[in-house]
């Protein structure tokens, strides 16, 4: 909100220098976002936050706020207003048909001005902040406003229906009543919306904007003042509906302090007076149902000390408050009664007082002091040191940590088959581009490749963080790894690379049996190159290459292999915690095996064969070495073998390794028709 | 030669021998049978008696020591063939490995840094109801606070367990688990809580409607303010470094009183002025104060009975103060040139 700040010295005389000015307004009041210099003046920005509307959206406001955190006394405005004989009463009457919606209305009534171009000083006053001068009456209404924090509206008396005395109704809009406004646009209105009325037809949009009809023309002679006070939340959401914010409107949402509108109402009248001339007719007219009470507020002494952690003296506490422009109502040794000025609308509790005291005396000089009580320890959260562990091991196995947006396109929906009434959408996207929450990290993580192919051959990542899915009634999201290898030469496969990363992560947490099942269904990936990944009869995720049909759109078509799977799954499988295994205390013996079989055999129907005739001194099975070639004739390949044999109570003859080998190696002819090389 | 020359000219011979034959010959020059050091040893006997005794032990520690020498640089020959040298000054042969997210490596020293002041880490959903990001804070429906918060909503709605219908919206900040924590756990309660937030803002090199935070909370009966300043400033030197001066200035968020915004002089000029600072010499770092009895009451608990501190800052905007990160924006660009540098 801008302030001038030559305006804000009318009130404070001994003004310090801007730069100066702000450093403290920093520390122990409002930000200030900007300081311009505006010809012979300059112009504060200041971030006057939404609890602090009530008392300083007003240049006094803010003088008083400054006078108290620099300690200089404010000089306020003195006026007086002339008044004619004829009684406002006898002209004007005022009905309010709710009074939540509408807490105080005064109206006053001026009779012959001169409608005209502002005075200089004027104009000036309200283009420092912001505000486009009109003329001699609109000009005064919004200078008021800006002194008083007060929105102030004039009416072109003549344009009301009525009679010598015309009624004016505070009601609210008929659907689809219809005004228009002082920018010249039709709104439609409906019963959300406050209106201010005469018998007829709507004079203005209640607090956010007047109507033309009823507007100052310079035709206008005698004019209709109000000053009033509307429920913010009645304005907040009428300005919203019709998406039409004002400065009036924008203070009304806030709050306003009802007990300012007579002050504001008189200010008005004396200025107008004074730039426009006119006689003000006699009294206000003044609907005030519910009279808001001053309330007393009890401060306990003792209760500070332990709530700040610190001692300031008594008096200097009730020096803050006066400063503040408090009223101490009663004190005792540990107590203080006070009455917060009216327009502070947010000092409702002893939790804000504080905050009064501790900002003037500034937060800084509180001393620190460590908390004391028992030390409870922290509780690791075994869930996110798991994600952490996994993302060590990851980055240990070569693969770098990318963070992606959670968003995708409508686009990706339907290059992935997805549907959009089956993915979660964001009512407001940002732009087309982030409209859905992402269902896989797979999306995004094909969407680096692309963007990283520009400067590297080979892209090898992973990510960890949470997709989203439509539940059967609520939206749920669970957290995911998916790591992804991606090369521009075609030659290297990938695949069993980004295997041996799945394996050997699950071993580096103490899980060697993890199960590679065909995985058919999914239409991301490659039949015939994708998998399952089950520990025991749990499903994990998935292991694939990325169809071709996806990575030509998202990355010129170089292959891309990829794994994604639950994390809470593979928490929940590794948590159990490595078992110490007994030291072997006899020997193992190696003998190894080369086999010829038909190509389309696979490593996993050796494995149960070997597996299934011997399972009494067979440790172990690896698979060293894979040939395919001519040499070995059309659709055949070699593969060979480490059998490991041993026992953990002997140490093994040759004779029955002999014998289990031939056992094992029997087997594989009569079941593959394998070869033995 | 006497002793010194021979002492000198033998060990260079022999550290400059190339191979066994040239060693041989060495030996042979010195302490064959005619050669140099024999030739004096054998003249001993003529000498007198108190020259024997000055020279004799300075001959025969010099023979032991050649023969030392000699035994080793045979040893070092015989080695040499069989491992031959390698320029040590080579390039190492080095593995790939993966570089971990900026922010991951940042949560983790600040997690670290909490853990050991007893705080425990905490997480809650990044949908959220209106209920726990915005009412059970203190900002309520059609309050002007809202407005601080822009917000990303979802199409979807949620049924409460009253069986009220909420709107979702992506939360806008990691306060709302404070909430849960509170809902579900009695005081003494000292938790962080990082995570991601978002927001419907345009992004530029500082702002980005995905980013990361991290939310701090403690409670217990007697908790004051200046315990929050204490705790919160000696997180800030750890994180930073020692010397940051820490700044509390007035500030306003719904769910606190008194409110804070937290600054540290910028550690990059140390506080000079400079461009990463706006030449303001301060870095605003985080919003913080003491928990608003409102949010007491919204979770269950007696304002009466408890007090505490609340804070929440960007992970994010510690890792670019850190790291001299100058746009938000490659956070979240995936872009290998920049994770590999960290």
């Amino acid at each position: 909100m801008k302030f001038s700040y030559n305006w804000l010295k009318d009130y404070l005389p001994t003004l310090p220098k801007p730069e100066k000015l702000v450093e403290d307004l920093v520390l122990k009041s409002f930000e200030v976002e900007k300081i311009e210099k505006f010809g012979a003046d300059y112009v504060l920005d200041v971030k006057i936050p939404p609890n602090r509307f009530s008392d300083s959206s007003g240049h006094l406001g803010l003088a008083k706020e400054i006078g108290a955190v620099l300690n200089l006394k404010v000089k306020e405005p003195d006026f007086k207003i002339k008044e004619a004989a004829e009684k406002t009463s006898s002209r004007l009457t005022i009905k309010i048909n709710d009074s939540q919606d509408c807490l105080r209305y005064n109206a006053r009534i001026i009779t012959g001005v001169k409608v005209g171009p502002s005075p200089k000083w004027l104009a000036e006053k309200i283009s420092s902040c912001g505000l486009q001068p009109i003329n001699n009456i609109v000009d005064a209404s919004n200078f008021v406003m800006l002194e008083t924090g007060q929105p102030l509206h004039c009416f072109d008396y003549d344009k009301i229906s009525g009679q010598h005395l015309k009624p004016i109704i505070v009601r609210r809009a008929r659907k689809q009543e219809t005004i228009v406004a002082l920018d010249e646009k039709t709104y439609v209105l409906d019963p959300g919306i406050l209106v201010i009325s005469d018998l007829q037809q709507p004079l203005a949009i209640a607090g956010i904007k007047g109507g033309q009809a009823s507007g100052i023309s310079n035709e206008t002679i005698n004019l209709v003042l109000e000053s009033a006070n509307f429920d913010p939340t009645t304005i907040r959401l009428a300005s919203r509906s019709l998406n039409l914010i004002t400065d009036a409107s924008t203070r009304f949402e806030h709050g306003v302090d009802p007990n300012i509108t007579e002050t504001a109402i008189n200010r008005l009248a004396n200025v107008i007076q004074k730039v426009a001339g006119g006689n003000i007719t006699k009294g206000i007219v003044d609907s005030y149902p519910h009279k808001q009470s001053k309330k007393a507020l009890g401060f306990d002494l003792i209760k500070f000390k332990e709530f700040s952690g610190i001692t300031i003296p008594a008096n200097q506490i009730k020096d803050i408050f006066k400063r503040l422009g408090f009223t101490i109502a009663k004190q005792t040794k540990n107590n203080l009664v006070l009455i917060a000025p009216t327009g502070r609308l947010d000092i409702e509790r002893f939790e804000d007082l504080t905050e009064e005291i501790l900002r003037i005396y500034d937060y800084n000089k509180v001393l620190e002091t460590p908390p004391t009580g028992i030390l409870i320890p922290a509780i690791p959260n075994e869930e996110m040191t798991w994600r952490r562990q996994i993302k060590k091991t990851l980055a240990a196995l070569g693969l770098n940590e990318v963070y992606n947006y959670a968003f995708i396109s409508k686009a990706d929906l339907s290059n992935y088959g997805l549907k959009p009434e089956e993915t979660i959408t964001i009512a407001n996207p940002i732009s087309s581009e982030f409209e859905f929450l992402r269902p896989t990290l797979l999306i995004n993580l094909l969407k680096n490749t692309g963007s990283n192919f520009r400067f590297y051959d080979e892209v090898k990542i992973f990510e960890l963080a949470k997709v989203f899915q439509k539940g059967a009634v609520e939206p749920y999201e669970e957290w995911r790894v998916a790591g992804l290898i991606s090369r521009k030469d075609k030659k290297i496969h990938s695949f069993l690379e980004l295997k041996g990363v799945v394996e050997k992560m699950f071993e580096a947490f103490g899980l060697w049996d993890l199960g590679f099942y065909d995985l058919k269904q999914n239409p991301w990936l490659l039949n015939g190159r994708s998998a399952e990944i089950k520990i025991d009869e749990e499903s994990l995720g998935f292991i694939g290459e990325i169809n071709p049909t996806l990575t030509q759109k998202y990355n010129d078509g170089y292959p891309a292999v990829v794994f994604e799977m639950d994390l809470a799954k593979i928490v929940k499988s590794v948590q159990e915690e490595l078992e110490y295994e007994p030291l072997a205390k006899f020997p193992a013996v190696i003998r190894d095996i080369s086999l010829l079989v038909n190509a389309e055999t696979r490593v996993s129907e050796i494995l149960d064969i070997i597996n299934n005739s011997e399972n009494k001194i067979l440790r172990d099975v690896d698979l060293f070495d894979t040939y395919e070639g001519e040499k070995l004739g059309p659709n055949k390949k070699s593969l060979s073998f480490h059998l490991i044999f041993q026992s953990p109570d002997r140490t093994l003859t040759t004779d029955e390794i002999g014998k289990s080998l031939e056992k094992i190696i029997s087997n594989l002819k009569l079941e593959l028709g394998a070869e033995i090389r | 030669m006497d002793l010194k020359e021979i002492e000198k000219s033998a060990i260079i011979e022999i550290n400059n021998a190339h191979d066994m034959i040239e060693l041989e010959s060495i030996r042979v020059k010195y302490l064959g049978r005619h050669g140099h050091l024999t030739e004096i040893l054998k003249s001993l006997k003529d000498l007198e008696l108190k020259e024997r005794k000055k020279i004799g032990p300075k001959a025969n520690d010099l023979r032991q020591q050649l023969e030392k020498l000699l035994q080793e640089k045979r040893n070092d020959l015989v080695h040499r063939a069989e491992f031959p040298a390698i320029d040590i000054t080579a390039p190492g042969k080095k593995k790939e490995i993966g570089h971990l997210h900026p922010i991951s490596k940042v949560q983790e020293q600040i997690e670290e840094i909490f853990s050991s002041m007893g705080f425990s880490v905490a997480e809650g959903p990044e949908i959220e109801t209106e209920f726990y990001n915005f009412d059970a804070l203190n900002i309520p429906a059609n309050h002007p606070a809202r407005d601080i918060w822009d917000t990303l909503w979802l199409k979807s709605q949620a049924q409460n367990s009253k069986l009220k219908t909420q709107n979702l919206l992506l939360r806008t900040h990691t306060s709302p688990v404070q909430i849960h924590y509170m809902e579900t756990h009695q005081p003494p309660i000292r938790i962080i809580a990082p995570g991601r937030a978002f927001r419907y803002e345009a992004s530029d090199a500082s702002h980005e409607f995905q980013f990361y935070q991290l939310e701090g909370l403690m409670v217990d009966k007697n908790i004051s303010f200046a315990n929050f300043r204490s705790v919160t400033s000696t997180f800030l030197k750890r994180i930073f470094n020692k010397n940051v001066k820490v700044r509390f200035r007035l500030d306003y968020f719904p769910f606190v009183e008194p409110g804070a915004e937290i600054a540290v002089s910028c550690p990059r000029c140390s506080g000079r002025g400079c461009s990463l600072c706006k030449h303001s010499g301060w870095l605003e770092i985080a919003g913080a104060g003491m928990v608003h009895p409102e949010v007491f009451k919204a979770v269950g608990y007696n304002p009466k009975d408890v007090k505490g501190f609340a804070f929440g800052f960007g992970l994010d905007r510690i890792a670019m103060i850190k790291y001299n990160i100058p746009d938000i924006r490659l956070f979240n660009s995936g872009d290998l040139r920049f994770i590999k540098q960290f």
